[in-house]
Parts: structure tokens; C-alpha cells; sequence
């Protein structure tokens, strides 16, 4: 009986999917590769993504997808552009990598040039075999299911979706001109909708209006109507945040798009203390006191028939050890050398080996990546964001920027593996970006070319008067105002900024003396664009010609596979030049 | 790969590609297309070195040249005659535009001919004219893993009134093997006109002609800078021309 009723409430969600999602030109369905909906090791998360293109206009967009575990934490959020051809159909499936087990939350947006909807699924991920434990997650899934039916609200026959569209594709803005952005309104009811449309344009970190500005509008039954929002151009340089709001007879939504004003002026005051330089010498020559004992063994699990692999391992600071993942091609002949690519790790990422057809990668495990390590284990209840932050000396930052520092010296102490110490490259995402950032500076000498891919802690400061204005969920603001729960009364909010300023980035940049590559998205609530623009433009002016910053205005904490390629390409022009010592 | 692909080398990148080619052969096709063997044993042998080289001066633009050196032997059974020496010399600059997703790429290229010989004896190291030639192509990737490039050219020697006029057809597809091996496929097609209608067993001088060659290359990275490749060639169908295999040998040199 309850796998009939199982079987009935999914059945009513796919039926329900397929008949929201299907307008006269474009349909959309994402169906689990497991009928039920329980995916375990072997069968893997999947979805089939079927996307059907009627209209004699190619569709081009994202698909995002956001993975929300039952206790509300945000588990993965990726996205991934799409393009689908006039009256052609797109087909995937979509293999989503899983290791936690548990009942996830998953819904997948699209937004591609005439269509934008969500689609939300539950869906369980046990490693055994469906056995005991997956029927018992079924039956709580059920249980859930049958909640969710009773709160679920009746659907309109129809939505209105909005696209806008900023006039320049990178959502920067520059000079007197209006802020101009076309925008496309789609009334999918079978009835006329009539209602208003209407925005504000707030800078992004006070809040502060700028211009609002509201339209009625008449919307006949499918129709499509093209309207321009015209924006005076703001005042200051900045980010701004365009709420736009739409509320017709059966329709109300919100919406945010942002846009970015005279970017090279963005800036916020540097809160490096008077003792930085001194405190990171300390650390730098504490690290030198210790004996890393470097150990270097062939992984031949992960060796290719094209690259040999190898754990490395060392001692950091606090003679805590670490390791990485050394990857060398095949194609390195004894006594000749390759430029180094060094990765760093995001918030709490494992680290695999990476592969360059032209570079030597050494990816990097610093502490704290996995809480229960022997070498660095974390007690329940501490994040790694704020573990020690009361005591600047023992945050766990200062270890874990040593130890980034820590994978530069293994390069210099092991010359003879083929590192090219001249053209060394440090790279990241998130984290890993701030991370690379850091040892750019604390290793100027050295380093030949930064990439950093929306790179946090740039302006914390900034970061957290920004927490009014951004609206997705932040594990930055939710672990720092846990702490500051926990502390309250004991450590505040400023003292916890004072000692953060040792580790914020921005304090760092300044000193780099290599080309950077930074990316920010507008939609990031980790690392928001303003505070790194903030971290580009404190780049020493000599450095910051020849660096650059890229933007995508419709992107989350994340880069398009674009970028990734143009990054290869970037990085191969600046290792042509060796550094200058 | 990307460099076979004809994709951008790279600002500040250099790629040099030393060459050694070798053709042979005693049968040419008529006029009519059809295959004959060469009157009283006659052989066309040429044979020579070549570097072309290619930098990055921006992102979009790069500069080219090459510079063969043949040897040319050209015999039947009553005489034998051979020429050595530097032939037409070739430089140039490529202008890419990438598609949003750096994929695929539109390339312009226009270069200059300039003969670095006199046509005083024969056989000929080539037309002994200046020449210009421009060519656009598209390249792009299939799949990971795979390219293709498909190009088309236009070719004219300027110093007689007889030109040629050279169309070019190129297309090319590659793919990536395990171990940094590489396969390319390609087939060129080249149709020159010229009022000079006349076939010579010196090859080099012929103006008037059409051909279609197909041809596969094997590389095989084995350094970080070097890979080498070993390269065939067969001559399909054609008109007023010689027919027959070909072999080259070349290395892609990527720097730095």
C-alpha cells in the first residue's frame, strides 16, 4: 500500500512537472534515473533532462540545480549553459557525484531565452543496496511527500516569466549613459493578466535606493511583450541590486538581477592592522623552523597512462601534516621542467589530483578540509571559518595559509621532479581563490600568475554590513552568526572583524606582484562582487594592468566552462614569461 | 592539438615546425584526368627541408613564415636535370575570432609569396613569381578530444600575365589517441587556372591544373615541447598533374 502510495505521489509530481512545464513551444522535464526516486552507489543520482525546443528561435541559457539536504543546509548548487537549436530537442542525463547520505531537496531552475521555471524534487541517496535502511528513507520521504501534498497550493494554469537582459553582456557599466536592460515578459496563462511591473535599483551593500520605477501592463493570453528599462546612471561606482517585481492577476513574483557601475573605482578602506607585515613574518619564520619531512610516493590508483601521480605529504605549522596530490606527464624527460600549476582547496573540498597536458599539478590539502583528520581533527559543533578566531595566533587561517605557503617550499625543496620554478602558477576556486591570492603575496618573489575564481574573504567587512541585501543562504553568515550566538556577550562581532583582518585578502593584495585573473559573479553570496572588486582594485596599479577581472552577471558562486578554458589560455601567455628575480 | 586546429598560438608563444618532405613519381594524370605513366621512364623526385614557424602576437593575431629548401630531380631515360635550392618563401599573419565559448574559431590569413630563386634552368623550384594568397577557415571542436578545420583559399602569382589563379579546398579532422598520440585526416583540393594550358614532366612549372590529395598524420607528444609527426600523402584524382605518394616528417615545436 505504501509503495502504491509512493508510486501515486510521484507519479502526480511528474504529471504535475510535465504539465507546468509544457507551454506551447518549449518543454521541459527532468525525470529521476530511478523511477522512485532512491538512488544509492551503484545506481548513482541521476536525472534525465529533456528539453524540446518548438520555437524557430535557438534557445541559449542555464540550467541550475540546487541539492538542499532535510536540515536546510545547501549541499551543492552548480549550473551549466545550455543551448538548444530551433525545433531541435536537448537530451541528458545528468549524474549528480553523492556521498552524504540522507533525503535531499533538489530543484532545478531554467532559464533559457524564452522559457525560465523550477522544477523541485525530493529523492533518497543510501550507499547500500535498497535494503532495510532505503525503505525506512522511503518511508520518511512518504511521509514528507504527504505533508508537502497537504501544503501544496493549487497551480495556476500558467505563469509570466521575465528575462532581462542587460545591454552589456558582462553587466558592467561605465560613463553617463543610462543603464539599459531589454526585457522580455511571457504571459503562459490561458487568460489576460493585468497588473504592474515594477523595480527598484538599490546599491548593493547600504541598500540604498537609487530609482524605482512601475509599469502597469496588459498581458493578453500567450502573449510575449519587449519592454526597455532605461536606469539613469547611478552616482557613485558600485553594485546595484534591480529587484524587479511582477504582479498581474494570478501572478506575483520577485526577482533579482544586478549590475555593476564603474567597477574600477569600487573600493572600501584597507583594514590591514599596523602589525600585519610582523604577524605573517612570524608565521612565515615559525613555518621555516619546521622540519617538513617530505614523503613522495607513486599513487599507482591514480596513476594514467599519461600522468604519474603521487601523494606527497609534509609538515606545516604546528608540525601538523599535510599532503597533496603531485600529478607529472609522461612526457617529462629527466633534467627538463615544466611550469607548476599549485590548486588550492575551496571550504572544506577534498582535493583530487589534477591533470595539464602542459603543466605539472600539485593539488593541495590543507587542514581542516576534513574535520575528523588525525592530523587536524575539529571538534563537533566548530566550523573551520571560525575555529580559534578568538586567539589570532591560533586561528586556524594562519595555519592554513602556512600551509599553502608550505606547497611552494616542497616545489623549491624537490627541483629535480621537473618543477619549473620560474613559471609557477597559483590557482583556486572560492576558498581555494583566497588561498591562492594569499601566497601570491606572502610568495611575490616567487609566483609567477594568480588565478582566482571568486575568491572569499576578500572584505569581510564589507561582506557582513552586505548580509541585509543578500537574500541566499551564506554558510559565511550562517556559521559567523552562530559564533557570535554562542560567543554573545563573550566575543563580538568587532573583535571577531579585528582579528579577521590578519586573514582578510584584501589586506594581502597589495603586495602581489604578478598578473592576476579574477573572476566574480553577481548572483554570489560568498564571495559578493563588490567585495571582490574591492580585493581586484587594491592590486598595485602596475600589476593591475596587466591583470584582469572578469564578471557574469546571471551566475551564483561559480564560473562558466568558458572561463575555465579561457583561463588556460590566459595562464599559458603569462608563463611564457619567466618571473624576474 | 590546438595548433593543428588552427586555433590562436598564444600571445608571446612561439611554434616552429622543422620539415622533411619527399615525393616521388612516374605517372601524372592528363588532361582528360586520366592516369599515364611518364614518356620514356620519367621520374619527378623532390625532396627538402622546410620551417614554418608561427608566433602569437596577441590574442587574436599571429605572424607566420615559412621557408622550404628543395631538391628537385626531374630524369628520364635520355637526361637528368636537378636543382637545389631555397623556393618560395611564405609569410603571413592569421586573424582569429572566437565564438562566445572559445570553440570554435573564424580565421582570416593573408601572405605574401616571394620566390627566393630565378627560373633560369630548368626544372623549376616553382613559378619564380610573387604571389599573394588569402584564406579564411573554421575551426572547431566535434567532440573532446577531436578538431576540425575546413578552409578555403585564393592564390595569385602577380609577375606573369599567366599567373595562376589557385582555388583551395582543406579539410581536416583530428583526434586525440591515449598516451599524447594524435591522428589527422585531411583532404586538399587545389584547382589552378591559368591560360598557360601547357603540361610539363617538370612539375613545378605546370599552372594549369586540378587535384585532390588526401592524406593522415600520426604525432606523438614526447616532451613538453616537442611532437613529431609522421605524414601521408596520395594524390587522388587531378588534372595535368603528377600523381603519387608522398611522405614528410615534421616536428611541432612549442615554445615556451
Amino acid at each position: 500500500m505504501k509503495r502504491l502510495l509512493y508510486f501515486l505521489f510521484f507519479s502526480f509530481l511528474f504529471v504535475r512537472a510535465a504539465a507546468f512545464n509544457n507551454t506551447t513551444d518549449i518543454t521541459v522535464s527532468f525525470l529521476p534515473t530511478e523511477k522512485d526516486g532512491s538512488f544509492t552507489e551503484k545506481t548513482k543520482v541521476g536525472y534525465r533532462l529533456s528539453i524540446k525546443n518548438d520555437l524557430s528561435l535557438e534557445q541559449t541559457g542555464f540550467v541550475i540545480y540546487v541539492i538542499t539536504s532535510d536540515d536546510g543546509e545547501t549541499m551543492e548548487k552548480k549550473s551549466f549553459e545550455v543551448k538548444i537549436p530551433a525545433h531541435k530537442k536537448l537530451q541528458n542525463t545528468l549524474i549528480i557525484p553523492h556521498e552524504k547520505e540522507g533525503v535531499f531537496d533538489i530543484s532545478f531552475e531554467v532559464k533559457i531565452t524564452n522559457f525560465t521555471a523550477s522544477y523541485h524534487y525530493k529523492y533518497v541517496f543510501s550507499k547500500e543496496k535498497k535494503a532495510k535502511s532505503a525503505t525506512e528513507k522511503k518511508i520518511k520521504i512518504q511521509k514528507i511527500a504527504v505533508e508537502g501534498l497537504e501544503e501544496m497550493p493549487q497551480e495556476a494554469d500558467g505563469d509570466i516569466q521575465v528575462i532581462m537582459t542587460p545591454e552589456k553582456a558582462d553587466g558592467i557599466f561605465k560613463g553617463k549613459k543610462p543603464i539599459v536592460y531589454s526585457v522580455l515578459v511571457k504571459n503562459t496563462h490561458t487568460d489576460t493578466q493585468e497588473g504592474t511591473i515594477s523595480y527598484t535599483v538599490k546599491d548593493a551593500v547600504k541598500g540604498v535606493l537609487w530609482t524605482e520605477k512601475i509599469y502597469d501592463v496588459r498581458l493578453s493570453k500567450k502573449s510575449t511583450k519587449h519592454m526597455q528599462f532605461v536606469i539613469p546612471a547611478p552616482e557613485h561606482p558600485g553594485m546595484y541590486n534591480i529587484d524587479l517585481t511582477i504582479n498581474t492577476t494570478s501572478y506575483e513574483d520577485t526577482t533579482r538581477h544586478s549590475f555593476g557601475y564603474e567597477i574600477d573605482y569600487i573600493n572600501s578602506p584597507l583594514n590591514k592592522p599596523a602589525d600585519f607585515d610582523a604577524f605573517w613574518n612570524d608565521a612565515l619564520q615559525e613555518l621555516a623552523k619546521i622540519n617538513p619531512v617530505y614523503q613522495i610516493t607513486e599513487a599507482a590508483e591514480k596513476t594514467t597512462a599519461e600522468y604519474k601521480v603521487y601523494k606527497v605529504e609534509m609538515n606545516s605549522l604546528e608540525n601538523v601534516k599535510i599532503f597533496g596530490w603531485l600529478t607529472i606527464p609522461k612526457t617529462w624527460i629527466k633534467g627538463k621542467k615544466f611550469p607548476v600549476v599549485v590548486i588550492y582547496p575551496g571550504y572544506q573540498v577534498k582535493m583530487n589530483p589534477l591533470f595539464f597536458y602542459d603543466y605539472i599539478g600539485l593539488s593541495l590539502n590543507v587542514r581542516g578540509m576534513d574535520k575528523k583528520s588525525d592530523a587536524y581533527p575539529i571538534p563537533d559543533g566548530e566550523e573551520v571559518l571560525t575555529y580559534h578566531i578568538q586567539e589570532k595566533e591560533k586561528y586556524i587561517y594562519r595555519g592554513i595559509y602556512m600551509d599553502c605557503v608550505r606547497g611552494i617550499d616542497f616545489l623549491f625543496a624537490n627541483e629535480h621532479l621537473g618543477f619549473d620554478l620560474n613559471r609557477i602558477t597559483v590557482l583556486g576556486g572560492s576558498q581555494g581563490a583566497s588561498l591562492a591570492l594569499v601566497v601570491a603575496a606572502l610568495k611575490n618573489k616567487i609566483i609567477n600568475t594568480c588565478i582566482a575564481d571568486v575568491p572569499i574573504y576578500c572584505d569581510m567587512h564589507i561582506n557582513l554590513e552586505m548580509e541585509p541585501q543578500i537574500k541566499e543562504e551564506a554558510f559565511t553568515f550562517k556559521y559567523i552568526n552562530r559564533f557570535l550566538n554562542n560567543q554573545a556577550g563573550v566575543f563580538t562581532k568587532e573583535q571577531f572583524l579585528q582579528n579577521f583582518s590578519y586573514f582578510e585578502v584584501q589586506n594581502f593584495i597589495p603586495q602581489i606582484k604578478c598578473p592576476v585573473l579574477m573572476a566574480a559573479a553577481f548572483k554570489d553570496a560568498l564571495a559578493p562582487a563588490t567585495t571582490v572588486f574591492c580585493g581586484f582594485n587594491k592590486l598595485n596599479p602596475k600589476v593591475r594592468q596587466k591583470s584582469e577581472i572578469y564578471t557574469f552577471p546571471d551566475l551564483a558562486h561559480e564560473i562558466p566552462d568558458v572561463h575555465n578554458l579561457f583561463k588556460s589560455i590566459w595562464m599559458t601567455e603569462k608563463l611564457a614569461n619567466r618571473i624576474k628575480k | 592539438m590546438v595548433a593543428k586546429a588552427d586555433w590562436p598560438v598564444g600571445k608571446k608563444r612561439l611554434v616552429l615546425s622543422p620539415s622533411y618532405n619527399y615525393s616521388s613519381t612516374s605517372s601524372y594524370f592528363d588532361q582528360d584526368g586520366k592516369v599515364r605513366n611518364a614518356v620514356n621512364g620519367g621520374q619527378f623526385t623532390s625532396k627538402g627541408f622546410g620551417l614554418y614557424g608561427a608566433t602569437g602576437v596577441s590574442r587574436r593575431v599571429d605572424l607566420f613564415f615559412s621557408v622550404p629548401m628543395s631538391f628537385i630531380n626531374s630524369s628520364d631515360i635520355f637526361s637528368e636535370q636537378t636543382k637545389t635550392g631555397v623556393g618560395d618563401v611564405m609569410v603571413g599573419a592569421s586573424f582569429h575570432t572566437p565564438s562566445e565559448n572559445l570553440k570554435k574559431y573564424f580565421t582570416l590569413k593573408a601572405q605574401l609569396l616571394i620566390p627566393a630563386y630565378s627560373n633560369l634552368t630548368s626544372p623549376y623550384l616553382g613559378y619564380g613569381s610573387k604571389g599573394a594568397q588569402i584564406a579564411a577557415n573554421y575551426s572547431f571542436l566535434p567532440k573532446k578530444g577531436n578538431f576540425a578545420v575546413v578552409e578555403g583559399s585564393v592564390a595569385r602569382y602577380f609577375d606573369f600575365a599567366d599567373g595562376p589563379t589557385q582555388l583551395g579546398f582543406n579539410t581536416s579532422y583530428g583526434f586525440e589517441l591515449p598516451k599524447f598520440q594524435s591522428i589527422t585526416l585531411a583532404f586538399n583540393h587545389i584547382s589552378s587556372f591559368s591560360s598557360n594550358k601547357i603540361f610539363s614532366t617538370n612539375l613545378n612549372s605546370n599552372k594549369d591544373y586540378m587535384m585532390g590529395r588526401l592524406s593522415g598524420s600520426y604525432g606523438r607528444r614526447i616532451s613538453r615541447t616537442l611532437t613529431p609527426y609522421l605524414q601521408l600523402s596520395y594524390s587522388v584524382y587531378g588534372r595535368n598533374v603528377g600523381r603519387g605518394l608522398s611522405a614528410s616528417i615534421f616536428c611541432l615545436v612549442r615554445l615556451p
